[in-house]
């Protein structure tokens, strides 16, 4: 086999490894790759929500005074991502955890 | 299991299933021919068992590990009991700089799959949609309390969507034991490398290696491609199964073998379970190919993979599911120009699919195969169409989806691009002879 043979897969890997080319191979080959969490639009730490311990089926709603559109979706989203055995709800009546989102902070405050 | 084990074991149970539908078809081959049949079988296992676990779940079966493994040994069983005649064409690589072009094009998949498994979906909609709807399906099963907008609870976004994406990343989620985003690139880098392996196995004999190769190089080599792998974004395996479905049907109208027919119907399937708008595009292209055609064969095998559509529709109906068809308006023709600018912008770009399109329209023109720029064109006319009726703000839905939307078109256009090539060059061959002949150079 010769070693010419396999000169372009060389070249395509010496490539990557070039690192100014902002490249998707580059972001393997040279960074460190993402975690397990979403890469979130808005500053928001979800560690709480990964952590949190509820029981099946349990209402929750999640809310974000005062904070941006983006961040309410942001954490919804999250919400129906970690919580995925509890079921969100619209009244906050009904929840028996309340989800803040509290300057990038996620907090549970519990009903009443 | 952590990540990679457990994408893995997801992956190698579609792998496994895949084969079984294809076992009795190549009991009589070589191992190492059966071998090259793995993307296929990657991408049979992957769309039958996702496709099962999503109609188990319209049923009212949760979406557990334990569903998929019933539905797998479903398909697998079912697999061994039929056959088809494989087309067998022989074809050998001739040449080391051929050799050199299949290495750089394994170093880029090999590349793309380490990218995958590294890389958390950028798409908000992939984990903020995608995946949480197929962890509900996991922990609630097709529960209307989650999905279907209702007063009480907080409802998924686009409720009209089908669902095998959700169920297969939330297949990977179990498997893995732990909530891990990463899955979903893993998953789309696995079903993209299969992709790479199945359009060439199956060109095998009807292209020459030395023309597809250079084809499938230039899709690899799109930096689109793989920015869309590491969204997780749902319109890459939609255009996946879409372009298997057109590959296939355009060798069985060489071939008419049932094998080809069977894969193309099959594709479509798998598509109609990915998003809304593959039941448009794949009837626009049944059309298309009822027409170039004209064989009672593909008419019934189309109305049969429509007719895969019909369960979630039906659930919908029951559970009166709002979609968007009611709310269309076609007076807005002031839509229309924006919308082609920004598709177009997108398929003709350089630095998203290279030249992917350009080469495809040139060639079906060079290689008087006019026709076959109806396949991207249906699905093309369909993007348009849905856009001009659309009632969203036209510049935003533009430039939150008109990048991904095109991914059917460029996949098909790819797909059919070593065939023309093939068609150009043999047209010019016997032109060379003759010049040769008369003795002109």
């Amino acid at each position: 086999v010769s070693a010419a043979r396999w000169l372009p897969a060389a070249a395509a890997l010496a490539l990557a490894l070039v690192p100014w080319s902002a490249n998707p191979f580059y972001r393997l080959a040279g960074g460190d790759g993402d975690g397990r969490d979403p890469t979130f639009d808005v500053p928001l730490d979800p560690s709480p929500l990964r952590a949190a311990d509820f029981p099946d089926d349990l209402p929750y709603i999640t809310e974000a005074p005062g904070a941006s559109p983006l961040a309410q979706g942001n954490l919804k989203a999250a919400g129906q991502l970690y919580l995925a055995r509890q079921l969100p709800v619209q009244d906050r009546r009904r929840a028996e955890v309340r989800v803040q989102y509290r300057d990038g902070r996620v907090v549970f405050a519990q009903h009443g | 299991m952590t990540l990679v084990p457990g994408v893995a074991a997801v992956n190698a149970v579609f792998v496994g299933v895949g084969y079984a539908l294809l076992a009795r078809s190549l009991r009589s081959r070589s191992w190492s021919e059966r071998a090259s049949w793995a993307g296929v079988a990657l991408l049979l296992g992957a769309g039958a068992v996702g496709t099962l676990v999503f109609f188990a779940a319209i049923a009212g079966v949760r979406s557990t590990l334990a569903a998929a493994a019933a539905c797998a040994l479903a398909a697998a069983a079912a697999g061994l009991l039929v056959g088809f005649e494989l087309p067998q064409r022989a074809a050998r690589p001739s040449n080391s700089l051929l050799l050199g072009v299949f290495g750089v094009l394994a170093a880029i998949c090999v590349l793309g799959l380490v990218g995958g498994f590294r890389s958390a979906p950028w798409l908000d909609d992939a984990w903020g949609i995608w995946l949480p709807k197929g962890l509900a399906l996991w922990h609630h099963g097709l529960d209307e309390r989650l999905f279907v907008p209702n007063g009480e609870y907080v409802a998924f976004g686009v409720p009209d969507y089908p669902l095998w994406w959700s169920v297969v990343t939330s297949l990977d989620v179990q498997a893995v034991g732990d909530l891990d985003v990463r899955v979903m690139d893993a998953q789309l880098a696995l079903l993209t490398v299969a992709f790479f392996g199945a359009v060439a196995r199956l060109l095998w004999g009807f292209v020459r290696p030395e023309v597809f190769a250079p084809s499938l190089l230039l899709l690899a080599c799109c930096p689109e491609l793989w920015r869309h792998v590491q969204g997780g974004i749902a319109d890459l395996p939609l255009a996946i199964y879409v372009a298997l479905s057109v590959l296939t049907t355009v060798l069985w109208m060489r071939s008419r073998a049932s094998f080809h027919l069977l894969l193309g119907a099959f594709g479509a399937v798998v598509a109609l379970q990915i998003k809304t708008e593959a039941l448009p595009e794949l009837a626009a292209l049944a059309v298309v190919g009822v027409a170039l055609c004209r064989d009672r064969r593909l008419v019934f095998a189309s109305l049969a993979a429509l007719a895969s559509a019909l369960p979630w529709l039906t659930w919908r109906w029951a559970h009166d599911v709002p979609s968007r068809t009611g709310d269309l308006d076609f007076a807005r023709v002031d839509r229309i120009p924006p919308t082609l600018e920004s598709v177009f912008g997108h398929l003709l770009d350089p630095t998203e699919w290279l030249v992917v399109v350009p080469l495809f329209v040139a060639l079906a023109l060079l290689a008087r195969r006019p026709r076959l720029l109806l396949g991207p064109g249906a699905i093309l006319l369909i993007v348009v169409v849905a856009y001009w009726i659309d009632r969203d703000e036209i510049r935003y839905v533009l430039d939150t989806s008109a990048y991904r939307v095109i991914d059917p078109i460029v996949l098909t256009a790819a797909v059919l691009l070593p065939l023309l090539a093939e068609a150009f060059l043999q047209q010019r061959q016997p032109l060379r002879e003759d010049r040769r002949l008369v003795g002109e150079p």
